[in-house]
């Protein structure tokens, strides 16, 4: 059996609907219209132990909804969870010892104290050995250098301090599971690559499963082996990051550098498509069925840029492409 | 296990502590303001109750003392759920709630150490034990180690009382949003009731105030034995020895509420 099995998991919302002006909101006071939201609409996955999961989709796809499942804090309207062996929200102690929980928007440090003391608490929260506590610390203290800012009260700290400490609070009592939502939400460049590699790192070292929402590929990139996409409360594609760059692979983009207002006219009898461009620069989408060689030879050949950048399609706007054929789909 | 369970009370007490004295002015101005504050209604009251003689047979002092042991209580549990039970909407809000709920202890464990510890009180306790003693000092009082003994005892079942009105408010939470005026209304214009004795009122509340919302089981029944008052008609004389048990039941029940509130917990979106 899977360490993680999710079967046909739904969440449904029941939202009060006010009819419009002052007469609609008296009326609703006394009879009231529900539409119901499938925030999560029959979802299924299964996950093994020690995997690494992105969980990846626009605002409003039920990520989080999800992951509040899976951690025990909300129950399906319907369908089916079990994490290692147990159901989330119904041992909700038992499934705790064995999860760690971080959400981005959120943080679990107190505002006015420094990290020391938040630490101090978790030591007696979890039924771990105090010398496996101790070790831990050191660890994760080491791995996200929360040393330099330890005894600083949390409200100084930034948001990449922040969210380091949280990450590591979270691993102190180690877990099995670690489940992240949004954990590099409004970061900069730097902090986000310190998360990033640290999570891998814990993944590899500790064989932590972790399990993160996010809508930034890069996340993904950078942590997971695999990738879940879902919108709407749907999911829409579940893999490798390998085999959804295969599945949707749409080719490369070049860009072509010219003197300034020295731009050729560009000729339509080309087989690629030109997606901008303006009186120095254009930026032009090769499909996949021509080599980057051939494609090369051919635009230097017939338009003489100065320069010639490659580069991957953005694993955004694959995403947004996918959204959109599925919803063409739909309607 | 037990001494993990007092080490883990310890540290979030110590973190409650820190967290109201981190901003010192704040705590100061607090614990002074609450001084004021209720050593004006000490006075009033016991101006008004002088000022009658005698409220059905209780003097101004023997007000006090049934004034004094009611703040005590409340404030006891104050301490411990003030911030727990009004803070409680909030954070549902906010959705920091979900954090009680992926913690390997109870989530009203939980949510309660981690709301913090109201130190303000301190003042409301000082206060309430200094009327006390003094009112029953000015009454002549003799004491003896049995009356101690049932001070204590009736003091924590006051205290456990109010800890179940602060619980079972709280769980209103759950189902609305923001300040419901009827739990302001249960929590503290019902309590003012038992400022005064009991057989002031009418019948129905009398057994409002005793069976349905027992606060006359905190300060009135106790302080009716320890003064050696008659309780009202109709109400036998071992109902004051009765109140550890009123507490306990009233606690286990709120917390039973409190629960049942949690099965219908829908967090919030994001």
């Amino acid at each position: 059996m899977s360490y993680i099995v999710v079967d046909h998991l739904c969440k449904e919302y029941r939202i009060a609907q006010t009819e419009k002006g002052f007469s609609g909101a008296i009326k609703s006071l006394f009879h009231r219209k529900y539409t119901v939201k499938k925030a999560v609409n029959n979802i299924s996955f299964v996950i093994e132990k020690g995997e690494s999961v992105g969980y990846i989709g626009p605002n409003g796809a039920g990520k989080s909804t999800t992951i509040k499942m899976l951690s025990g804090i909300l129950i399906p309207s319907s369908g089916t969870i079990t994490v290692g062996g147990i159901i989330p929200y119904n041992e909700r102690k038992e499934n705790a010892k064995h999860i760690g929980v971080v959400f981005g928007q959120r943080s679990q440090l107190y505002w006015d104290l420094p990290l020391s003391d938040t630490l101090d608490l978790y030591k007696y929260l979890y039924p771990i050995p105090y010398t496996s506590f101790k070790k831990n610390c050191d660890f994760y203290i080491e791995l996200f250098g929360l040393n330099e800012f330890m005894h600083q009260p949390v409200r100084q700290l930034s948001l990449g301090q922040k969210m380091k400490a949280n990450i590591a609070i979270a691993l102190l009592h180690e877990p099995d599971i670690l489940y992240l939502d949004e954990p590099t939400i409004g970061l900069d460049l730097t902090s986000k690559k310190i998360v990033r590699d640290s999570l891998k790192t814990i993944n590899k070292l500790k064989q932590t499963t972790i399990i993160l929402t996010t809508h930034d590929m890069d996340d993904i990139e950078a942590v997971c082996d695999r990738l879940i996409l879902i919108d709407q409360g749907e999911k829409l594609f579940d893999g490798s990051l390998r085999e959804f760059r295969t599945k949707y692979d749409d080719g490369l983009i070049f860009k072509l550098e010219f003197e300034k207002g020295a731009a050729p006219i560009w000729q339509n009898d080309c087989a690629f498509e030109i997606i901008d461009q303006n009186d120095h620069q254009w930026i032009i989408g090769v499909p996949p069925t021509h080599s980057s060689k051939e494609a090369m030879i051919e635009l230097i050949n017939r338009f003489d840029p100065i320069n010639l950048y490659v580069s991957e399609k953005s694993i955004e706007e694959i995403v947004r492409k996918i959204y959109s054929s599925v919803h063409l789909e739909d309607t | 296990m037990a001494k993990r369970t007092f080490l883990l009370v310890k540290s979030f007490m110590v973190i409650a502590f820190k967290r109201e004295t981190a901003y010192r002015a704040t705590f100061l101005s607090g614990i002074i303001g609450q001084w004021i504050s209720y050593g004006a209604t000490f006075i009033s009251l016991y101006i008004l109750a002088t000022n009658f003689g005698q409220v059905d047979g209780w003097n101004g002092s023997e007000i006090m003392v049934l004034y004094s042991m009611s703040l005590l209580s409340y404030s006891i549990g104050g301490i411990f759920l003030f911030n727990f039970s009004t803070g409680l909407s909030r954070r549902i809000r906010s959705g920091e709630f979900d954090d009680s709920l992926t913690k390997p202890i109870p989530p009203l464990a939980h949510a309660i150490l981690s709301s913090g510890f109201n130190v303000c009180y301190i003042s409301h306790i000082s206060i309430s034990i200094m009327v006390f003693v003094f009112s029953l000092i000015s009454l002549n009082y003799s004491m003896s180690f049995v009356n101690c003994v049932f001070i204590i005892f009736a003091i924590l079942s006051g205290a456990m009382i109010q800890a179940a009105a602060f619980i079972a408010s709280s769980t209103m939470a759950f189902f609305t949003v923001g300040n419901n005026p009827l739990i302001d209304f249960i929590m503290y214009d019902v309590k003012e009731f038992t400022n005064y004795p009991l057989g002031i009122f009418p019948k129905g509340i009398q057994y409002i105030l005793t069976f349905i919302l027992p606060f006359a089981m905190m300060n009135f029944y106790p302080a009716s034995t320890l003064l050696n008052k008659s309780l009202p008609e109709g109400f036998p004389t071992f109902l004051p020895y009765l109140s550890p048990i009123i507490g306990l039941i009233a606690l286990s029940l709120s917390v039973f509420l409190w629960n049942w509130g949690l099965s219908h917990y829908k967090s919030t979106g994001s």
